[in-house]
């Protein structure tokens, strides 16, 4: 049995329960209005990670670490790569889960249910964006200088 | 004896060929302490939402938003009540978290991308079956998170019925995530025991190496060198969820923490004065009409055939209690504020009744205009049918001429405009 199934039967039994209980919920689902848009949707949150988000953040990746590489190569002796991947990575994602509220996609739902309007969501995040850039930035520059300091002086170094 | 292959035994060119992954920190430790922080934060988000549905008490009257012949059995096991304050923070951790574990599920998926593309695909129907869980699994996290980000920020851009699709997206994540982590223990064990469960984080950029090549297909064959040590990446990942967390959790925090919410859909109060937090439907978008609540207005109570009508003077020349409870909504915001009105117990005595109540609304039409409330909610000396906040006249928007107020209550259950009460009948 091991040999032909590749794990033990406890593997085997565990995974039938647990389809069995996909299968439930998705036969109790099937009864909701629109059942095909909630199985469309399942596939979609999949192709939503595997085929757009992870494609994206890796090809901007290697842009970054390939425009880093140039600058490191050219004499430029610290790496400023996580100076700017770690903020821009950060302030997307924020922009990715704030998305509808940035830009104010369900403001019509939102005013209908509690007399309001959404202002400054995108202003607030772009300015999120700006703080930690700044932040990034002043953190690099401490950082070259304090390199090229050393760099400079060598003899200042303490002697081991 | 082996299966034979119906894979061509040369993977096509790109990720499925080994050489395509070059980052040296993935591999089995790596993914088993994001595995683990993830776990974590799942494991809040999913328990506060199965407890959220419990508190709308679906076994109940009208109460049910999944029909209850749908449900699973055991949707009777009610939500305490003796904290007034449980809802508002489950609710806020529910939306918060999930806010959050957004990056982090992110790091966890580029950890494990290489399997993704692993080639064969399949060795044996151990492994077909154990990734079509994979697949269910990675389906249902991201739909239960995209579902109830766009819920939380108001949109709706899926024809379902969100209450429904969210709870039936939560039962195939839960059948997915335990068998997943029980499969993984094993991994994770094995992890921890040869690199050490922190061990790695003391490693900066320039003593990082890759971990041990091994069969699991994490480990890069031919690694790059490393551009961010293992903690590094862990703080970026972390760092994210906390500036995601921090920009809602405002919201529920309350008072002068609001305003700290900065993306939160929430951050703003309502008008001025005691009236000033937020609203989940208005007087207008409620369509309650004009004279229905006016000087004519009358509170309807009913027991059987016992019925009793009272008008707003008569219920403010009633013993008055005041109580201060936050109204808390099931997309994560909630306010505190001081309450004064009549006990539900103190309206139930009238008419004799006893057991539920079935609170109607003015509200001509939609879902939730009417709610029924347990027994352990009307006993309760805490809610109270309000008619002022803070001192002063409650204001349409928040539900004049009376509105319910209970500890623990989902806010939608927390009835505005009320024009009846059905009691039980005491035995």
């Amino acid at each position: 049995m091991k040999a032909k199934y590749g794990r033990s039967p406890l593997h085997l039994l565990g995974h039938l329960a647990a389809l069995a209980f996909v299968g439930w919920a998705l036969l109790q689902a099937f009864e909701m209005s629109r059942f095909a848009y909630f199985v469309a949707w399942m596939i979609g949150a999949v192709l939503l990670h595997d085929a757009l988000l992870w494609p994206l953040y890796s090809v901007m990746d290697r842009v970054v670490r390939t425009a880093d590489g140039l600058a490191t190569g050219h004499g430029r002796r610290l790496s400023a790569l996580n100076h700017v991947r770690v903020p821009v990575g950060m302030w997307l994602v924020l922009g990715l889960v704030y998305l509808p509220v940035i830009l104010e996609r369900g403001e019509g739902n939102f005013t209908r249910v509690s007399g309001q309007t959404w202002d400054g969501h995108l202003g607030r995040w772009l300015l999120t964006g700006a703080v930690l850039f700044a932040a990034s930035a002043i953190l690099y520059g401490i950082r070259v200088a304090r390199a090229s300091r050393t760099w400079s002086t060598p003899s200042s170094r303490p002697v081991t | 004896m082996k299966l034979p292959s119906p894979f061509p035994e040369n993977p096509p060119p790109g990720p499925f060929r080994p050489g395509f992954w070059k980052s040296p920190l993935r591999g089995p430790w790596l993914t088993s302490i994001l595995g683990s922080i993830l776990l974590v934060g799942l494991t809040i988000v999913a328990s506060t939402g199965f407890l959220s549905h419990a508190a709308y008490e679906p076994g109940l009257g009208g109460n049910a938003i999944v029909p209850t012949d749908l449900d699973i059995p055991l949707i009777g096991i009610g939500f305490p009540n003796s904290i007034s304050w449980l809802y508002a923070a489950t609710q806020g951790l529910h939306v918060t978290v999930g806010y959050a574990v957004v990056p982090l599920l992110l790091a966890k998926l580029w950890s494990v991308m290489p399997r993704l593309f692993k080639w064969p695909p399949t060795d044996s129907p151990a492994e077909g079956i154990e990734r079509a869980l994979i697949g269910l699994l990675v389906a249902s996290a991201v739909f239960q998170l995209a579902t109830g980000i766009a819920n939380a920020q108001n949109w709706y851009p899926f024809k379902f019925n969100f209450v429904v699709a969210h709870y039936y997206g939560a039962i195939i994540f839960l059948a997915s995530i335990v068998l997943h982590v029980a499969i993984k223990i094993p991994v994770m064990r094995r992890a921890y025991r040869e690199r050490g469960v922190l061990k790695p984080l003391r490693e900066d950029l320039a003593a990082t190496r890759p971990e041990p090549w091994d069969h699991d297909g994490l480990v890069a064959k031919d690694p790059d060198a490393p551009t961010i040590s293992r903690r590094g990446l862990l703080a970026f990942a972390g760092g994210s969820a906390f500036l995601v967390a921090i920009a809602n959790a405002g919201q529920f925090l309350g008072g002068p923490f609001r305003s700290l919410a900065f993306l939160g859909p929430r951050s703003t109060g309502h008008g001025d004065g005691p009236n000033d937090f937020p609203v989940n439907k208005t007087f207008a978008g409620a369509k309650i009409p004009e004279d229905g609540v006016g000087d004519s207005w009358r509170l309807k109570l009913q027991a059987g055939d016992k019925v009793v009508e009272l008008s707003r003077e008569d219920l403010l020349a009633m013993p008055q209690r005041t109580e201060t409870l936050p109204i808390a909504c099931v997309e994560g915001w909630s306010a505190e504020r001081q309450w004064t009105g009549v006990r539900l117990q103190d309206l139930a005595a009238l008419v004799g009744g006893a057991g539920t109540v079935t609170v109607d609304s003015l509200q001509p039409k939609g879902v939730l205009r009417k709610a029924t409330l347990g027994n352990q909610h009307v006993r309760q000396s805490k809610s109270l049918l309000a008619l002022r906040v803070n001192g002063e006249d409650i204001s349409r928007d928040h539900g004049f001429p009376a509105r319910v107020i209970v500890p623990g209550l989902p806010g939608v259950h927390c009835t505005k405009w009320v024009s009846t009460m059905t009691f039980g009948r005491s035995a």
